[in-house]
């Protein structure tokens, strides 16, 4: 978190987290489609030939002034792939919320578990732990899981009883109900702790 | 285990009083070595300041990208085994260098420049300016932190309806 006084502006950071083609990148192309021109910057995207996130995607919206500061949340997705752990960790750097994006197809379990034991080590490394960060949880591709492939997941993953919304990104459904569930929950836990 | 002291501090407040102090820096900076930018910026690439030309450029997205580039020749030294990373990273274009740095282990400097200026009078400079901005920075470490309580529930029901009003109507 980041406050400018004499700017009057709060920066809070957002990473998308999830195993690779789980819809991160998605998420953010919705959300840059949707919201006011004038509430966003460019979305930044750094690809591969393959259109598979090779660094991060980036994207600043913000939401007019509030009490007399501008809030800015600056969005990130990660690198999926396994092999792309260095960059991950990089990225969680000064993070102030995480959405976690699973594939809620039932043969991505395994997948879905690997990102998320990867996502708890990342915040160890930065001073946090999953226990008390703010995160939620997102079960994307709702539209290709079975309803025990969705329950499934929900009691793997959500053992910590975080916030969970089911989403289709590529559709747009639970896309800005996620996000909007994140900044509460990252600007909560700004309150408990500044 | 976590060395907690070389972690980068999560919650950052900077007063009117600094973020001037700064800025002056940046302004010095960019006029003695007639600089086309300069930015200031924490790790993750959140732009505190900047100086130069800054309408036709998207300082938020270069500041990002720049964070990230600098990020990951800090892990090629770790990787390596450098003990305090790569002091600095160096960029060559056709009409523009870019010279990035860390300030300490928060924040990160970038300096967009004419090819003209030659590498060594701009470290200088570049140096100079990282020595006056961790002098501010520890002043403002010292410093209480900002005592507003402004993160309460009418907050989140105000940051709730403007990013309502900020999405299309479906």
């Amino acid at each position: 978190m980041f406050i400018n006084w004499a700017q009057k502006e709060l920066n809070l950071k957002v990473v998308y987290y999830g195993p690779g083609l789980s819809g991160k990148t998605t998420n953010l192309e919705y959300i840059y489609s949707q919201i006011n021109p004038a509430c966003r910057g460019d979305l930044v995207t750094l690809k591969t030939r393959e259109e598979r996130t090779l660094y991060f995607d980036f994207l600043q919206v913000e939401f007019g002034k509030i009490k007399g500061l501008r809030p800015k949340f600056n969005l990130y997705t990660i690198p999926g792939q396994i092999y792309y752990r260095e960059s991950r960790r990089i990225i969680l750097r000064g993070v102030d919320g995480v959405v976690f994006v699973a594939d809620s197809q039932q043969d991505r379990s395994t997948d879905n578990l690997d990102s998320l034991l990867d996502l708890e080590q990342n915040l160890i490394r930065n001073g946090h732990s999953l226990d008390t960060f703010p995160w939620v949880l997102q079960l994307n591709k709702e539209d290709l899981a079975t309803p025990d492939s969705i329950a499934d997941l929900k009691e793997k993953l959500n053992f910590l009883n975080v916030p969970t919304l089911t989403a289709v990104a590529s559709k747009g459904k639970g896309v800005l109900e996620t996000l909007k569930m994140a900044i509460q929950n990252t600007v909560a836990n700004v309150h408990e702790t500044i | 285990m976590v060395n907690k002291e070389n972690l980068p501090t999560n919650q950052i407040m900077l007063s009117t009083e600094m973020f001037n102090e700064i800025s002056v820096v940046l302004k010095d900076l960019e006029v003695s070595i007639r600089a086309e930018l300069a930015i200031f910026c924490e790790t993750s690439g959140i732009p505190i300041t900047s100086a130069g030309n800054q309408r036709s450029i998207n300082i938020p997205s270069l500041s990002t990208l720049a964070a990230a580039n600098f990020a990951a020749t800090a892990e090629m030294a770790r990787l390596l085994g450098e003990k305090d990373g790569f002091r600095f990273l160096f960029l060559e274009g056709e009409r523009y260098n870019i010279y990035l740095c860390n300030v300490g282990y928060d924040y990160l400097l970038t300096i967009a420049i004419s090819k003209s200026i030659a590498l060594g009078m701009l470290r200088i400079y570049a140096n100079r300016a990282v020595k006056q901005l961790t002098e501010i920075l520890n002043k403002a470490r010292k410093q209480e932190k900002a005592s507003e309580r402004i993160f309460d529930s009418e907050f989140s029901d105000l940051l709730g309806n403007a990013f309502d009003a900020s999405f299309k109507k479906e």
